[in-house]
């Protein structure tokens, strides 16, 4: 049956089926670098998740070695336990970046606490602690930027060719970069002088 | 943190040095294909013109076909040969500089920053080492992040701070993220293979130069040496004058092209290849510091700790007589970076541009480096050196200090059996310098015993040298045994490939 059909023909039908093998190979490459993109994105985002799951669990150290010195100092330790429970529960990246802002300015008031009893500063506990928290901040601030960086080389591929013919059809949307809020930018920025030894 | 750099300008500049190193490799590869697919087609020729006595049986357009396969041949086997060649030299470069492994719960500054650097660029880290020399310096090995290590010197701990500690482990990411290792022992692998026939005619030159001179030189007697010379000269005139000649001969067009090789291999791609290595690695320098930047966010640690190690490696010393006793070249010329990394002056003008940092900043850092070190004019009051200078081998571990009080910062700490060469006595303290041109005062009552040597040939017992940022622009002894071996290899089999064409069935 296959002698039926002409020559030219076959020509035909072999341009079109090589056609077809290149659009389809030239679209899977597009699907699979954007994924792999995608991909990358969300690891560096969990990246971030960890080492704020690191911080949060070293806030009640931090809070019992204050709490020795000042115990009185009631408020302020509710607002910590209070702002580190909002975080815990929190899921997704909204309320994540949210919850950390208000642990932040909610440790910045710890801290303030703390300036004004010498001898706590001084123990050595604390100073510890002191530095490991500093230590996660750097780190957070470091996973952040990595983030980031995944976030702008996603978005530049779903906006420049060929990404961009495609990536609505195929499910790829912006993503957002993980900036401060306005008010956070106001961190206390405790000054670890003498964590350098 | 300070205001970032600008985005735009720094993406740029990283992108362009992408381009350009690509640019650069793509024409180096060119160069080499041309180079070996020469040599292989002329090995094939050659070959067949022995085996049948000075005629090809089977006509031209075979063993046209024959010798292009051959060239074809060659050339893969060369990605081969360096895979090869720089996979052996991780290992052996660190037991080489006597690195010694950080523990875990050693040097945790280091440590923390090398994490959370690892944290944003996204790579695992790498493993650490030390080197216990005053001298500061860092490298980066590795073929690629997962086997990767970072190495520092002690002396470089105690210079920098929290900051430019930060730029310099950030630099050796770069290099380690862009596979810097592995580009710089493949140009390295290459340059020396397209130097292979200018260096063998260079060292038998040598060889005859030798002869002449009387001394024995690489051969034993005199006929040997001849004997050599007149096997290489059919070859090399095979090569550069017969090969091309009949070529052109025979097949009319493609003659003048095929005059033009040998030109190549002996002349153009010996003195391009080694240019070519150099300012590869020149660029990937100046790409390593923008990735640095990127990575830290902090132009100005970076610049800093640039300009503190080169004053901490300039030798102080301009007198004549202390200069004879204990370096070899008192410009400081000689440090071996000046081959495979652009000029510090450079790469901080570059930094402070990018991070608008006005260079004064920078030049006072460097300056407060630079009086650590003594003044010359310190020893001009104690007169002539070389009469007093003695050799004395430690017999336990000491510190040498920055000036003549056990109070003085200390300058550096030597472990047991260091060889030292001693001045004067000044108080307490004795003026000494060590094998790696560390100037400090020992004390007294440290116990050390005196040594029969030339206080000039201690310079011979110096540590080798740490050879700068990213290592693999030397490739070791045995590396380029294993590479010759390999090579020699390959036309071997092209050649056992070849004659079975004649063999009788």
């Amino acid at each position: 049956m296959l002698a039926l059909i002409p020559a030219q023909t076959w020509g035909v039908l072999a341009a079109v089926a090589v056609a077809a093998a290149l659009i389809v190979t030239v679209l899977w490459t597009i699907y699979n670098r954007l994924v792999l993109s995608r991909q990358r994105m969300l690891e560096a985002w969990s990246g971030i998740d960890v080492q704020l799951k690191r911080r949060s669990s070293l806030i009640p150290n931090l809070v019992e070695s204050v709490r020795g010195y000042a115990a009185h100092e009631h408020g302020v330790f509710e607002d910590v336990a209070r702002a580190r429970s909002m975080l815990d529960k929190a899921s997704g990246a909204q309320d994540s970046s949210v919850a950390d802002n208000v642990l932040t300015q909610a440790l910045g008031r710890l801290f303030a606490v703390v300036e004004r009893y010498p001898t706590l500063q001084a123990s050595t506990n604390f100073m510890d602690l002191q530095s490991e928290l500093a230590d996660t901040e750097e780190k957070i601030a470091f996973s952040r930027q990595f983030y980031n960086q995944n976030v702008l080389d996603y978005n530049t591929r779903i906006q420049t060719f060929p990404g961009a013919l495609f990536a609505k059809e195929m499910g790829f949307q912006a993503a957002s970069f993980f900036a401060a809020e306005p008010d956070a930018r106001a961190e206390v920025r405790v000054d670890f002088g003498a964590s350098r030894s | 943190m300070p205001p970032g750099p600008d985005g735009g300008l720094l993406y740029n500049r990283i992108e362009s040095n992408r381009r350009k190193t690509v640019a650069v490799v793509t024409l180096f590869g060119a160069a080499t294909l041309l180079f070996v697919g020469y040599l292989a087609m002329w090995f094939t020729a050659l070959v067949v013109w022995l085996t049948t006595g000075g005629s090809s049986p089977a006509g031209h357009e075979v063993l046209t076909a024959k010798m292009l396969s051959a060239a074809l041949a060659v050339i893969a086997a060369l990605p081969l040969l360096s895979y090869l060649g720089y996979s052996l030299s991780p290992r052996l470069l660190l037991r080489m500089v006597r690195a010694r492994r950080i523990g875990p719960n050693q040097e945790l500054e280091l440590r923390r920053i090398v994490e959370n650097l690892s944290i944003g660029a996204g790579l695992p880290a790498p493993r650490l080492y030390v080197i216990e020399s005053p001298a500061p310096n860092a490298f980066a090995t590795g073929l690629d992040p997962g086997h990767a290590s970072v190495i520092v010197t002690r002396g470089l701990l105690g210079l920098l701070e929290r900051g430019e500690l930060e730029g310099v482990v950030a630099h050796e990411f770069s290099h380690i993220g862009n596979r810097d290792t592995r580009l710089n022992m493949m140009t390295a692998a290459l340059a020396m293979t397209l130097r292979l026939p200018v260096t063998s005619l260079h060292w038998l030159w040598n060889a005859i130069k030798k002869k002449l001179n009387g001394s024995p030189g690489e051969f034993r007697t005199t006929l040997g040496l001849v004997a050599y010379a007149v096997l290489c000269a059919p070859f090399l005139l095979t090569f550069a004058v017969f090969f091309p000649a009949a070529f052109w001969f025979e097949l009319g067009f493609l003659g003048p092209v095929m005059l033009l090789l040998p030109v190549h291999v002996f002349i153009l791609a010996p003195i391009l290849a080694p240019r070519v290595s150099r300012t590869v690695s020149r660029e990937r320098e100046y790409l390593a510091d923008a990735d640095a930047v990127l990575l830290t966010r902090n132009p100005e640690g970076l610049a800093r700790a640039l300009a503190k190690i080169a004053a901490a490696n300039r030798p102080a010393y301009a007198n004549p007589a202390v200069a004879s006793l204990y370096i070899a070249d008192p410009s400081g010329a000689s440090q071996g970076r000046s081959r495979t990394h652009p000029p510090v002056q450079e790469r901080i003008a570059r930094l402070a541009e990018i991070g608008r940092i006005p260079l004064t900043v920078i030049d006072s850092a460097a300056a407060a480096v630079a009086r650590t070190i003594p003044e010359p004019a310190a020893f001009e009051a104690f007169g002539d050196y070389s009469s007093n200078a003695r050799v004395v081998r430690l017999n336990q571990p000491a510190r040498l200090f920055q000036s003549a009080s056990a109070a003085a910062p200390e300058r550096a700490r030597l472990h047991e059996s260091t060889l030292l060469i001693t001045f004067a006595q000044e108080g307490e303290f004795i003026q000494a310098v060590t094998a790696d041109r560390v100037f400090g005062y020992l004390h007294e009552s440290t116990p050390s015993s005196p040594v029969d040597m030339d206080p000039a040939d201690v310079q011979a017992h110096l540590p080798p040298p740490p050879p700068g940022e990213a290592t693999g622009d030397k490739l070791s002894d045995s590396q380029a045994v294993v590479l010759i071996v390999l090579f020699a290899l390959a036309f071997f089999v092209v050649m056992l490939w070849v004659l079975l064409d004649f063999v009788p069935r």
